[in-house]
């Protein structure tokens, strides 16, 4: 009788051979209690801003928001934008008042009006960052346009330096006419129009000074800052943007010496979550607009958008795995 | 608590293409600049191994497409959806590139088109089918002559390949002259059970190598680094195919030993099929062993590079001169 050798196999791996992609902490919903500008700081009455604001993120919204069923109480954190970046440049407009000033302003008058402010972000922060690679740029690598019928990969895709759209431009009448032929205007068309157009051409950056240097634009660090709310970006796999808590005694004399995104509530919910809510003045619905126009076109890394839709299931949420269906919005009139 | 995300397409098709060449750099290069190589983006990290033997995998790039699909009866299928691609270092010398997507059928209810872009970004690496074509038409029709205006897996792969050879850390010295190669395959869904037909290899005129496999698809990742895996020593076996074919032309033995050494120094020790295959794949690999037999034909350029090596050792030593350089070489045969 021969004996019967069963080859065994060992298990072998290595460290480095996994993609890691590391979670974080995600609270059930990030509200955003507006949008402001750094010169807003001296002429808004921020009781009023916050009092607008405030009975739309209360618990029951904020309940139907998350999709929680009832009686849950809502893991919840809330920011504000502070937009240091894009900021109209008037030589005569007063400086911007300092954060020791301006911050503990924000915090009271959010109190006052029933809620809580819990992390502040700087708009100027997500063009800035480590070895050539600021948040904007890592979401640029992200953006995977929409492809016109006949993209079949043959040539790279045809892209609009610094532009992004949701449809078909209008084809250049120029070119027609240098040619000597009658040129005839075409419209834009939207992708998937059903059946007739509302053609966006959203403008990621521009470059004034015709070098390297890029303005981003508006639109744009605010689709990074869904992103970055929504929990997705990763640098080398690892998280990209971290919450610093700030102690609201020992503010910094200037802006740029704050974090990115600094936490100045102690026992706050986390800055990414499942989904957001952002309660903004009607007057950044253009802003919106090109903000999903950008978001939809954005492949983020699916281990990431997975994570969200597993860990919301465990508690028993639902989540959407399109980013796009994770983002809400109140949007009041001034 | 129901569902409001679309469930996702389910693939029975998988399509690779892989174009693979010798990296454009005088030696190996180490993991560190393998690394840096194939560090396409900031998001995440390139994953390495080094046993049995050095292996560097670029993050996946996204691609989108919305085109006729290859039908070899000539069916009018459209896809839209993504394709992934990645680049490979293979001890430190070989450079490959892969190109790959999940065919599925249309989800039912919206057109795919109107359904959104989001939705196919949801799920990278799948092209949504938009009319009839079935599975074998479609992976025939890739395998076949390409088509203008098709879906173009090769013109992606190529380029992800030149992404590669285009890193400024590279000094362009390759020390013996190569091709590139093409490779493609495809895969179709085995389903749970039952037989499963054998692998099928083919060369076209036109050099293109196709293998047609049926296998689980859940775990398309492994599958691309089995074909991946598959491509690298198909170019092996073709580069040294190659070499050898060439010695029988006329010039002198010293320059056919000249010819052979940078082979052998740099490309040799890279043999190792299945070195990075999954153990449930294995069986393309033993299925490839048996016909047409990868490591015999492997085997037989060995030992006729062997004979080379021992000639022109034997040559120079019943000349009376000191052993030539050659002998080290032959030393790791």
């Amino acid at each position: 009788m021969t004996k019967r050798v069963t080859p065994v196999d060992a298990v072998y791996m290595e460290s480095s051979a996994l993609a890691r992609t590391s979670e974080v902490p995600l609270a059930q919903v990030s509200v955003e209690l507006g949008h402001l500008y750094l010169e807003d700081l001296h002429t808004v009455d921020l009781d009023h801003f916050f009092a607008r604001i405030a009975p739309w993120v209360d618990e029951a919204r904020i309940q139907a928001v998350a999709c929680l069923p009832a009686g849950r109480r809502p893991r919840v954190s809330t920011c504000l934008l502070l937009d240091d970046y894009s900021s109209p440049t008037d030589p005569q407009a007063r400086p911007a008042p300092p954060p020791t000033t301006a911050i503990p302003q924000l915090l009271a008058a959010a109190e006052r009006a029933g809620t809580r402010l819990d992390y502040l972000a700087r708009e100027s922060a997500f063009v800035q960052g480590p070895a050539a690679c600021s948040l904007a740029e890592l979401v640029e690598g992200l953006l995977v346009a929409d492809p016109p019928f006949g993209a079949n990969g043959s040539r790279p895709p045809v892209t609009q330096t610094g532009w992004l759209t949701n449809g078909q431009r209008s084809p250049s009448t120029e070119a027609r006419q240098a040619m000597g032929q009658r040129a005839r205007w075409a419209p834009p068309t939207e992708n998937g129009r059903h059946p007739h157009s509302i053609f966006h051409d959203v403008e990621l950056w521009s470059s004034p000074a015709g070098d390297d240097t890029r303005i981003w634009s508006c639109a744009y660090l605010a689709a990074v800052w869904q992103l970055v709310r929504l929990g997705m970006l990763r640098r080398d796999g690892g998280n990209a943007v971290a919450a610093e808590l700030v102690d609201p005694a020992e503010l910094p004399d200037s802006w740029s010496a704050l974090p990115a995104v600094a936490q100045v509530t102690r026992t706050a919910a986390p800055l990414c979550a499942y989904r957001t809510l952002s309660v903004l003045n009607s007057r950044f619905l253009p802003v919106e607009a090109a903000v999903r126009t950008i978001l939809c076109q954005v492949a983020a890394d699916p281990v990431t958008a997975r994570q969200a839709v597993r860990r919301a299931a465990a508690e028993g949420i639902d989540v959407p795995l399109e980013l796009i269906n994770r983002i809400s919005y109140v949007l009041l009139s001034p | 608590m129901t569902g409001n995300s679309a469930p996702g397409p389910r693939p029975t098709l998988l399509l690779v293409e892989a174009r693979t060449t010798l990296l454009r750099h005088s030696h190996a290069v180490n993991p560190d600049m393998a690394r840096e190589i194939l560090a396409f983006t900031p998001a995440a990290s390139v994953r390495t191994t080094s046993r049995p033997l050095a292996r560097a995998v670029s993050p996946d790039t996204v691609e989108g497409v919305y085109c006729r699909l290859p039908s070899a009866a000539g069916r009018r299928t459209e896809g839209i959806g993504t394709v992934t691609s990645r680049g490979v270092l293979i001890g430190g010398r070989i450079a490959l590139a892969s190109s790959r997507t999940l065919i599925a059928a249309g989800r039912p209810g919206i057109h795919a088109r109107r359904r959104g872009w989001f939705t196919h970004l949801a799920n990278p690496g799948i092209l949504e089918q938009i009319g009839r074509a079935d599975d074998d038409d479609l992976a025939r029709g890739f395998t076949g002559p390409s088509r203008p205006g098709v879906l173009d897996l090769a013109a992606i792969a190529s380029r992800q390949l030149d992404r590669v050879q285009a890193a400024t850390t590279l000094n362009g010295t390759i020390p013996l002259r190569t091709a590139r190669t093409r490779f493609r395959f495809a895969v179709h869904d085995a389903g749970p059970n039952g037989p499963a037909p054998s692998p099928s290899f083919t060369i076209d005129d036109a050099g293109v190598r196709t293998l047609v496999v049926h296998a689980a698809l859940d775990a398309a990742e492994q599958l691309a680094t089995l074909c991946e895996d598959i491509a690298a020593h198909d170019w092996l076996l073709t580069i040294m195919q190659r070499l050898v074919d060439g010695l029988d032309e006329p010039p002198v033995r010293a320059g056919r030993i000249e010819r052979i050494a940078p082979a052998v120094e740099q490309l040799l020790h890279l043999w190792m099929p299945g070195a990075h295959t999954e153990p449930e794949l294995s069986w393309v690999w033993a299925a490839l062993e048996g016909r047409p037999g990868f490591s015999r034909q492997w085997a037989s350029i060995v030992a006729r590079i062997r004979n080379e090596l021992d000639l022109s050792i034997l040559r120079a030593l019943s000349d009376g001169a000191t052993p030539p350089p050659t002998t080290g070489l032959r030393r790791g045969l």
